[in-house]
């Protein structure tokens, strides 16, 4: 089987939420890829060949053709290695909803947690704070209903919207230490996604991509500290 | 089966008219309602709770939302008729790709080109004109996006086509001049009815937008800008007005307000002229010239008039950051 996928490389970085998508999801086909990790800071020759309008990892080189952004790399990896487990669901509109939720998480989730990590004044930290828990509250909403009882988003076994949300729950317990023990996660207000977030980790798919909560701390630091340095001589 | 289909939409929305031209491409009939965002309606705030913005596509009862994954569900549903994404998964991920590069790219930066003036506009407008420049070598030698036939990414850009002139007139330049191939395409598109029937007069659209300049207070914001004078912002949650807004306009209830020294001034038009009365000195907005400058009011006038009947202004949260970002929710598939 390996032998007839071709040649499959991802360019990413390992603290990165949008990459771990890709490479939860080539773990879900049993895809074996040459993970190509970018040096903090810089950007390859490789990286900027392949993905020249936007610049950024991840970006998964299949028999040499570039693919961009981290959704539609999981598209297209369901779409190709389509004999293994599917990712995205069947039914037209569970796929619309599927999608729905991965768009919310990119585009109204996710920026709060990097606004929470990197507020400068207490006020925009809570304002972000604030948000992400109504977020959570959506979630949990979403995942009930979704789940119907079932471990996952995707039912029975991981899909897109778990691989969407469950990339960044290194970055959420993470945020959760570092802004001194807030809840994101909580037992009362989101069980199911509490349950969830366990199974998630311990996939098989998963494990040895999700970061340990203390390695995101440190890099969090590290990534803080450079974009305040940007801000400061701009 | 039967298939009940209701678009909730906006006629001036590039996103819900991208609906509208891959349900007309398919020959698939739906009923259309208009949506007067300052005022949304049950249904919307029902089948939409989170964004509460349009286009939403209502199937059988079940809602459908953000305008490029209705475009997808559309295109699986019935994927028999006129086929929009390709079939093979390598075309299909570049095609969401480049339809997602228009989705971050060209609205955001375009709005920027009709609310702001000067140098940010300058900026705006050439990062605008590179994008376009991005599609168009994109784009290549072939008839469409999608190929030989009108495909997701055609579907996904062309609505902007008829935002086109008020982009012209508000940042002074010319599209054509700059990227003749993708204007082209526009009318290679346009020959098609799902296309010409969906998007509206761009002359209307520059009217709808010089009336939301006005009814989003950036009229007034620009005008302040240009004279340099010094203002706090304050941010006015529409749904949740505050007293300090009802107090000050208690006839129209509307922003934008000004308060000088405690007493207010409505009325975007006057605004402007109120600040180009009072620092007459800084950058004059209104010609000197009294016949000059009564043609002036008037033209600023018949906008108001001639649009108002058209009628709608979008909620927004006006942001206390200046240069201002405004978000038009509601607006936005």
């Amino acid at each position: 089987m390996a032998s007839n996928n071709g040649d499959v490389k991802l360019i990413g970085a390992w603290a990165s939420p949008y990459v771990m998508r890709p490479r939860i999801a080539l773990n879900v086909k049993s895809v074996e890829y040459e993970f190509l990790q970018e040096q903090f800071g810089s950007k390859s020759e490789l990286l900027l060949k392949s993905n020249p309008v936007h610049k950024k990892i991840p970006v998964l080189l299949h028999n040499g053709k570039p693919i961009c952004e981290s959704s539609i790399i999981v598209e297209y990896i369901d779409e190709v290695w389509s004999s293994g487990p599917s990712i995205l669901p069947s039914d037209p509109y569970d796929r619309a909803v599927a999608r729905f939720w991965a768009a919310y998480l990119d585009e109204k989730w996710f920026p709060n947690v990097r606004g929470a990590a990197a507020a400068s004044s207490e006020e925009a930290k809570n304002a972000a704070v604030d948000q992400l828990k109504e977020g959570m509250a959506l979630l949990e909403g979403a995942y009930v209903e979704i789940s119907k009882g079932k471990d996952f988003f995707g039912g029975e076994k991981i899909g897109f919207i778990d691989i969407a949300f469950g990339s960044m729950l290194a970055w959420l317990r993470a945020l959760q230490v570092m802004l001194g023990g807030v809840k994101l996660l909580d037992e009362e207000k989101t069980p199911g996604l509490c349950k969830w977030a366990a199974k998630f980790s311990a996939d098989p798919a998963v494990k040895d991509v999700l970061p340990e909560t203390e390695k995101i701390i440190e890099f969090a630091k590290l990534l803080v500290a450079k974009i305040k340095a940007a801000a400061a001589s701009s | 089966m039967a298939n009940e289909l209701i678009l909730l939409d906006t006629w001036v929305s590039p996103f819900g008219m991208r609906v509208r031209i891959a349900l007309r491409e398919k020959g698939i009939k739906f009923e259309y309602k208009e949506e007067d965002l300052t005022n949304k309606s049950d249904l919307l705030l029902k089948m939409n709770p989170i964004h509460k913005k349009i286009p939403v596509l209502i199937h059988n009862g079940k809602p459908v939302r953000e305008s490029g994954i209705i475009v997808q569900y559309v295109d699986e549903v019935w994927h028999d008729k006129a086929p929009l994404l390709p079939s093979e998964p390598y075309p299909r991920a570049q095609a969401r790709f480049w339809a997602d590069f228009v989705d971050k790219k060209i609205y955001d930066t375009g709005r920027k080109i009709w609310t702001t003036k000067g140098d940010e506009q300058k900026s705006a407008t050439e990062e605008f004109i590179g994008y376009l420049k991005t599609l168009e070598a994109e784009l290549g030698d072939k008839p469409y996006f999608g190929g030989e036939k009108l495909g997701y990414v055609d579907v996904t850009m062309i609505p902007f086509y008829s935002w086109f002139h008020a982009y012209e007139v508000s940042g002074n330049f010319s599209i054509e001049s700059n990227c003749p191939k993708l204007m082209a395409w526009a009318k290679r598109c346009m020959q098609h009815e799902s296309v010409s029937k969906t998007l509206p007069d761009p002359k209307k659209v520059y009217e709808f937008i010089l009336q939301l300049k006005k009814r989003l207070g950036i009229e007034a914001r620009i005008a302040l800008a240009e004279k340099g004078i010094k203002h706090e912002h304050r941010e006015e949650d529409l749904g949740n007005k505050s007293d300090l807004l009802l107090k000050m306009n208690s006839i129209h209830k509307t922003i934008p307000v000004l308060i000088h020294n405690g007493k207010p001034v409505c009325e975007s038009n006057n605004i402007v002229q109120y600040l180009d009365e009072v620092w007459h000195d800084k950058s004059p907005l209104l010609p000197s010239d009294p016949y000059l400058k009564g043609q002036a009011r008037f033209w600023a006038d018949f906008v108001d008039r001639k649009v108002r009947s058209s009628v709608f202004v979008c909620s927004v949260s006006l942001s206390i950051r200046y240069p201002c970002r405004i978000s038009l929710s509601g607006f936005m598939g």
